[in-house]
């Protein structure tokens, strides 16, 4: 066996004395055990909301879009807003699964699982909006593109929108892969440890046979390392695609050609806030602060403050470019009627959260701040939220033709139907952390001996040790 | 308009020309009061006297100037407004809700919302007769419960009747009353949109009113060739007909009968005074009103709005489905059939001309009870007012202007009939000739 060594300068990324037997305890007990009282509550509130949201659901498509408050001029409102707002939230769980795998961060490992749980759920609920957003929702079986009875009809492939099918439907693909080809280890062990005939049944179905042998310890990599390489031009083409149906418009606010990078980063900064939202509670609810650090929520944090900038710049970059550009209308909607004017105080919450509120974590002992995470990353996501609104309202209430201006307030169904994904959201989220190991139990124990605490301490007497002799012990086994 | 709008009861019938005639007149008789407010009453050009109060295409139509539906209104100038705390701007636009105002005038008093029309004296108050019929049960359901009765205010001088009052007063109730109008916005904010000029100075200075394009020359010589990426399909000569539709703006006075025309023509919807509020109304065909100038002297400029079929339409090619796409006429049409309303197209179109089936409006879906229907429009006798050559449109589905393809299908077929050898004609010929037979087929 190698000496497994990193520099005692790195912070480590398991605290407490481990070994592999406890982290399996740590991780795989809560879901061996009855949940607690705080699970309940949160589950059944979870599942009122989701009732409501499905109510809310059931009301536009019965009685019609029009029990939204949408209107002639204003034809998306709360519904694509929130649809971009969950598939940006989703591209956290991408970055960390995927990105940070190829960059070989090793701190990854504490948060990829809820993070890609967090993105598959976030997915799901992203998809409600373009779906039931339809008016027709019953024909919208029409935008796939397959072989059909209906003559030669044929989609569009022009539309922006047609491109979000695939972009969206081959990201969740991807990312369920890549999150249950992760599980399957884990749930494995769930199996062997089981004490009732039913969990052995089930997490034996779920692991798909899983042996541990070195065989599939190798197509397990090989599949991972696969998965990885198709998520990573993932993390940049869903939001640029979802950016497209904006910048490939007409509307003043609308066509931008900076919009790629900017929702790609946009979608960063805020899947990161909600992945910090989800874990400085799912740690505390579970007991995992050893294996979600404060070193993790810093981590994330730093990358908060690296994509709130990015998207500062580039609010103000569109400032510039519409006086720069010399297209009037332009100019009016970001100057007269996005900055001020009826709608102009989502633009400030907006800049506020987004570009101002961020930049606390320049400071070290804000980022390692349990609170101050906490309330930054609930501040980025409501920030974020108004981004998309302002982008999609304020373009839209005042474009070219002044008769048609107007304005909108979102109706009950519309805000129940953002409400009920939350709802949808978190009861798939508290299932996640009842029945599913919330953390990479596998991947933990392949960088513990490396980096956990107690194996790091155990490293002093090596440093001390004279080359040669350490030479002699370690190098020429 | 509203300040011509006195009708003397010589002539009860709807006509400026005749009141132009009696202006002077009018004028002369009328004297305020000391502190006493001029009160005028007025007919509407959809409803007149209130007899077509029971028609919901009429309810419907904006009012030209006020572009208001559904209501009688006190219509004061912004600086009568003021006085009750309330101006233009974008608070007065965002919301529908109204200051409602207690008017008193020959002993009689009516409440009714106040409505700021820019260019009226501030003196003077202006309210349509025709409205407040009585009840939905005995009068009809169009007409029933609307607005207010202001022919109380009516007085008799011994020889005619007079509309107008000259001791009114107005005070807030402190109550909020919502007035459904279809353009809550009055300027065109110096946009080339609307261009005015006086004929002495088009005679003058022709080049004057186009100006500004001088400014986009560096862009290219032929805008509609050099802004677009696309290969220009549209334009190609020889490929036969291709429709197109001229206004003439300096004739358009605004009065709506187009609106309601195509309204009848199409089988257009009417949505009620809730859903106007909530700009849900389904006019293919609107006039759009601006008001320039000083707030309180205004020039009033109409403009008919439906349309434009681009070549190169915008919202072509947002739409998933290819529901909306170009016919080989130059007619950007719909399949109403294929879309599945994603309202990409409508947010894409810079005339804001489509109009989406918020509601089922006319009983075209397939679920059951959840009818939106205002005015009792869709039984079985009334919908025989449909025009069986238009389909109706389902909730959840895109409409807009088609520039009347049935009568353009229409026309081709007749023209086929009658024009036995085509052949024989030459293009141009041809064309003319379809341009006059759907003149005509229009008007028969």
């Amino acid at each position: 066996m190698h000496l497994k060594y990193e520099s005692t300068l790195r912070e480590p990324l398991v605290d407490g004395v481990k070994d592999y037997h406890q982290v399996t305890e740590d991780i795989i007990s809560p879901i061996e055990a009855k949940p607690g009282k705080l699970w309940y509550i949160g589950f059944f509130i979870s599942l009122v909301l989701l009732g409501f949201g499905a109510f809310s659901v059931f009301w536009e498509v019965y009685f019609g879009t029009g029990v939204w408050n949408l209107n002639k001029t204003i034809g998306w409102g709360y519904d694509i807003t929130n649809f971009v707002w969950w598939v940006g939230i989703g591209h956290a769980g991408t970055l960390i699964s995927a990105i940070l795998l190829l960059f070989r961060q090793g701190w990854r490992t504490g948060v990829n699982r809820a993070a890609e749980a967090m993105t598959i759920f976030a997915v799901m609920c992203a998809g409600q909006f373009p779906i039931f957003h339809m008016g027709r929702v019953w024909m919208g079986f029409f935008i796939l593109p397959y072989p059909n009875t209906r003559g030669p009809v044929w989609v569009n492939f022009n539309s922006p929108l047609l491109w979000d099918v695939f972009a969206i439907s081959t990201y969740f693909t991807v990312s369920l892969l890549f999150w249950y080809s992760g599980l399957i280890p884990d749930f494995a062990t769930v199996r062997d440890r089981a004490k009732t005939k039913l969990r052995k049944l089930l997490y034996g179905v779920a692991s798909f046979g899983w042996t541990g042998s070195t065989k599939h310890w190798q197509r397990h990599e090989a599949l991972s390392l696969v998965l990885a390489g198709l998520s990573t031009p993932l993390v940049l083409s869903v939001h640029t695609i979802v950016s497209f149906d904006f910048a490939t418009s007409v509307i003043p606010g609308w066509h931008t050609t900076i919009f790629p990078p900017y929702f790609v980063a946009g979608a960063i900064f805020s899947g990161f806030a909600m992945v910090n939202t989800l874990l400085i509670i799912t740690r505390k609810i579970l007991g995992l602060e050893d294996y979600i650090t404060i070193g993790h929520i810093e981590a994330m944090n730093k990358v908060i403050v690296l994509t709130g900038s990015v998207v500062g710049v580039a609010y103000l970059t569109e400032l510039f470019m519409a006086w720069y550009g010399a297209n009037p209308y332009e100019f009016d909607t970001f100057y007269k009627y996005r900055a001020a004017g009826p709608l102009g105080w989502s633009y400030w919450i907006m800049m506020s959260c987004n570009v101002i509120s961020p930049q606390v974590f320049w400071f070290s002992k804000m980022r390692r701040n349990i609170m101050v995470t906490f309330v930054m990353s609930i501040i980025v996501n409501i920030g974020m939220w108004f981004e998309r609104f302002v982008i999609i309202c304020t373009s839209l209430y005042r474009d070219y033709l002044p008769s048609s201006w107007g304005y909108y307030r979102p109706s009950w169904p519309e805000v129940g139907f953002y409400v009920g994904t939350f709802g949808l959201f978190f009861t798939c989220f508290f299932l996640f952390a009842k029945y599913f190991p919330v953390i990479a139990v596998a991947e933990i124990k392949s960088v513990l001996k490396t980096t956990g605490k107690s194996y790091k301490e155990k490293m002093g007497k090596y440093e001390a040790q004279d080359v040669d002799a350490f030479a002699h012990d370690q190098a020429h086994h | 308009m509203l300040q011509d709008g006195i009708i003397e009861p010589a002539a009860t019938a709807l006509g400026g020309a005749t009141f132009a005639a009696d202006a002077a007149a009018a004028a002369g008789k009328i004297s305020t009061k000391q502190g006493g407010k001029l009160e005028l009453l007025y007919q509407k050009v959809a409803i007149g006297s209130g007899k077509e109060a029971n028609n919901p295409w009429l309810q419907e139509m904006p009012d030209p100037i006020t572009r208001a539906t559904w209501d009688n209104y006190a219509c004061i100038s912004n600086t009568l407004a003021k006085t009750f705390h309330e101006e233009l701007g974008d608070d007065y636009e965002i919301n529908a809700d109204r200051k409602v105002l207690t008017i008193k005038a020959n002993g009689k008093e009516v409440k009714l919302p106040l409505l700021i029309v820019p260019g009226i004296h501030p003196e003077t108050i202006a309210i349509a007769v025709g409205y407040g019929r009585g009840d939905a049960k005995l009068i009809g359901k169009a007409a029933g419960n609307i607005g207010k009765n202001a022919y109380p205010f009516v007085s008799f001088n011994g020889q005619t009747f007079d509309y107008f009052a000259a001791d009114a007063t107005a005070t807030a109730t402190g109550d909020k009353y919502p007035v459904g109008l279809t353009q809550t916005h009055n300027s065109y904010e110096g946009r080339p949109i609307v261009k005015e000029t006086t004929l002495a100075e088009f005679v003058a200075n022709p080049k004057e009113v186009n100006a500004d394009r001088a400014k986009l020359h560096h862009y290219g010589e032929d805008f509609a060739h050099d802004a677009t990426m696309y290969k220009d399909v549209h334009m190609v000569p020889g490929n036969g007909v291709k429709w197109g539709m001229s206004i003439d703006l300096n004739t358009c006075f605004g009065c709506g009968a187009c609106t309601i025309a195509c309204q009848a023509e199409n089988n257009v919807s009417v949505v009620g005074k809730e859903q106007v509020i909530k700009a849900h109304e389904m006019h293919w065909l609107r006039i759009d009103r601006y008001f320039a100038g000083d707030v309180d002297n205004p020039e009033v400029v109409f403009q008919p709005m439906l349309c434009q079929h681009c070549d190169n339409a915008p919202c072509e090619n947002v739409c998933p489905v290819a529901a909306t796409n170009h016919s080989s006429e130059g007619i950007n049409q719909m399949a109403y059939n294929r879309c599945i309303g994603t309202r990409y197209c409508a947010n894409n179109c810079p005339y804001k001309v489509r109009r989406f089936n918020w509601r089922d409006w006319n009983g075209a879906d397939s679920f059951e009870h959840n009818l939106y229907d205002v005015a009792d429009m869709n039984d079985s006798l009334t919908r025989m007012v449909l025009n069986p050559d238009v389909v109706v449109r389902a909730r959840g589905t895109m409409e807009k202007c088609s520039f009347c393809v049935q009568r353009l299908q229409d026309a081709k077929l007749t023209a086929k009939k009658q024009v036995v050898r085509l052949k024989m004609v030459k293009r141009k010929q041809l064309v003319n000739r379809l341009v006059l037979l759907t003149l005509s087929s229009s008007v028969t």
